[in-house]
């Protein structure tokens, strides 16, 4: 049982990564847009984000440096304090997003209104991060988000094409419109490999305190997690592929997410799925909204951690909930949290290079990581996808302009 | 993604003024695929309400949410300007867009009746396919 509680670290932080509101609806769209051609887009970004958090989480375990300490060192006072305000932008943009996705699923499951859910949800997350012990955050969250697996049963039930999906996972473009195609690929690659996972994941890490003897918990962790939020996004793009795709339905609501679930469950499932869905978007803000004071803590030299009281990491605690009220002060001018969440996916992809990099660089460097730097393996998959990000970020922000925000 | 088209286009329309603005072909095919799709995402919802496989909050929720969007469309269809030759496909959008608004406010005041879902579900697919037909 300790064994299965200890990996709740990745669960949580992929669970928040993969499968937040943003998330949710991507891979709804990608499915009901293409079928299931972009299953193999989710792969590469599976086994990028398993890479890079298993590095940072060696990192932060034997080097004691979470992300952010790595960035300002290896990029330098000038250079970090832009990541850091980039990172800022997307962490602030995509907190306020999830604060949104929990009211709309409360509304979805209390019929009240959203406006004052929203309240709601942000009193909530405010409790929950300040009574609970990091570790009692992580199971709570990344546990009851693991009822998204209903998901997983109402794709099966959905009788989909097996030999269709089986050939999502072989790149291919079998469309008319290959920019929007490009556009949803550079997008559910940004998702998977949303920077604040690994801010998350690398001070979680120093959080629970992991020695030498945990880098093989470290392993199981980021595999274990990021295969599992992997699985979620397969779920949903084969339960679109198979419910949205030949009715012509375009999704764009949260509850047509819950419908998936609903068609092939009934009620149960549906409310599964709801209660997945709120516990995953706020284990999603909760993910953000520490990470956006794990950065600016381990940028400035602050004292920081939730394994801390208040009074001994005073500005770590004003941080998030500077953060948590700055969310709900844009949430209620009644932005619409799936679009905020969509582009903040989209602007993150291009802060993907800056974040990366440094965690490579150190993880490389013998000074630091002694016998537990990189080996060939590690550098070799590290390079590789450092490439593709670079791709990704280049073409990121053209693409969506070129298909008119994913509108085709 | 085409709600952010249906929120550009309701903005397009605030711009030109309240004589509506002009709408071209490739726009309004668009708006006719986003009713295409709401109808048959409303036929699925009241599909569940016939089969009671639902709970009446999520129906009523959700409802609201694709009201919204019909009846915004309904709406901005009425009031925009198009070719002479397109008069007829906006017309008949106009007509489905306001099928589609009205029998979501029934769904949304009767979360629980079967019977009517099932009726609703009928005439929503209905509606679902003269709208593809309308696109093409």
């Amino acid at each position: 049982v300790s064994k299965v509680l200890q990996l709740a670290l990745g669960i949580l932080a992929a669970i928040g990564g993969f499968v937040d509101i943003g998330d949710l609806v991507f891979n709804i769209e990608a499915g009901a847009t293409f079928g299931y051609q972009l299953l193999w887009v989710v792969v590469v970004g599976v086994v990028g984000i398993i890479v890079y958090s298993e590095m940072c989480g060696r990192v932060a375990t034997v080097a004691k440096r979470p992300v952010f300490d790595a960035v300002r060192e290896r990029m330098g006072f000038g250079v970090g304090l832009g990541v850091l305000v980039a990172s800022q932008v997307v962490n602030l943009m995509t907190l306020a997003a999830e604060v949104g996705g929990a009211a709309l699923v409360l509304q979805l499951l209390a019929g009240i209104s959203y406006r004052a859910l929203i309240v709601v949800a942000v009193v909530g997350l405010g409790v929950a991060i300040w009574v609970l012990p990091f570790e009692w955050i992580e199971r709570l969250f990344g546990y009851m988000g693991l009822c998204l697996l209903v998901f997983a049963v109402g794709a099966i039930k959905l009788h989909p094409d097996w030999g269709a999906v089986g050939h999502g996972f072989v790149p291919h473009a079998d469309t008319g419109n290959f920019m929007l195609y490009a556009y949803f690929a550079v997008g559910l690659l940004g998702a998977a490999m949303t920077p604040y996972e690994v801010y998350f994941y690398s001070s979680g890490a120093v959080e629970e305190g992991w020695t030498q003897k945990d880098l093989g918990l470290n392993r199981t962790n980021s595999m274990v997690g990021y295969v599992l939020g992997g699985t979620l996004s397969f779920a949903l793009m084969i339960t679109a592929g198979a419910l949205y795709l030949p009715r012509g339905i375009d999704p764009q609501f949260i509850g047509t997410v819950a419908l998936g679930a609903d068609v092939p469950l009934g009620t149960i499932g549906l409310i599964l799925a709801m209660v997945g869905i709120l516990f995953a978007v706020g284990g999603a803000a909760i993910d953000t909204c520490l990470s956006g004071a794990y950065n600016v803590s381990q940028y400035f030299g602050w004292e920081w951690g939730k394994h801390r009281r208040p009074s001994e990491a005073p500005r770590f605690a004003l941080s998030w909930m500077a953060l948590l009220v700055l969310g709900l002060l844009i949430i209620v001018t009644g932005v619409d949290p799936v679009m905020l969440t969509e582009y903040s996916v989209i602007v993150s992809v291009v802060a993907l290079p800056l974040t990366y990099l440094p965690i490579l660089l150190v993880a490389n460097d013998k000074a630091y990581m002694g016998r537990y730097a990189n080996g060939r393996l590690a550098n070799a998959f590290g390079l590789f996808y450092l490439a593709i990000i670079m791709v990704v970020a280049l073409t990121a922000i053209p693409l969506m302009i070129l298909t008119n925000g994913g509108k085709g | 993604m085409r709600r952010k088209g249906v929120c550009l286009a309701a903005l397009a329309f605030a711009l030109a003024g309240c004589g509506g603005g002009a709408l071209g072909k490739h726009a309004l095919t668009k708006d006719v695929e986003s009713i295409q799709s709401l109808a048959a995402e409303s036929a699925l919802l009241a599909t569940q309400v016939a089969h009671g496989d639902v709970t009446g909050t999520f129906v009523r929720v959700h409802t609201q949410y694709l009201g919204r969007v019909s009846g915004s469309l309904e709406r901005t269809l009425a009031k925009a300007r198009v070719p002479e030759g397109l008069a007829d496909k906006r017309r008949r959008a106009v007509r489905l867009a306001g099928l589609v608004d009205r029998d979501l406010e029934l769904l949304h005041e009767h979360p629980d009746d079967r019977a009517l879902g099932q009726r609703l579900a009928a005439e929503l697919e209905r509606v679902a396919k003269q709208a593809e037909e309308l696109a093409k």
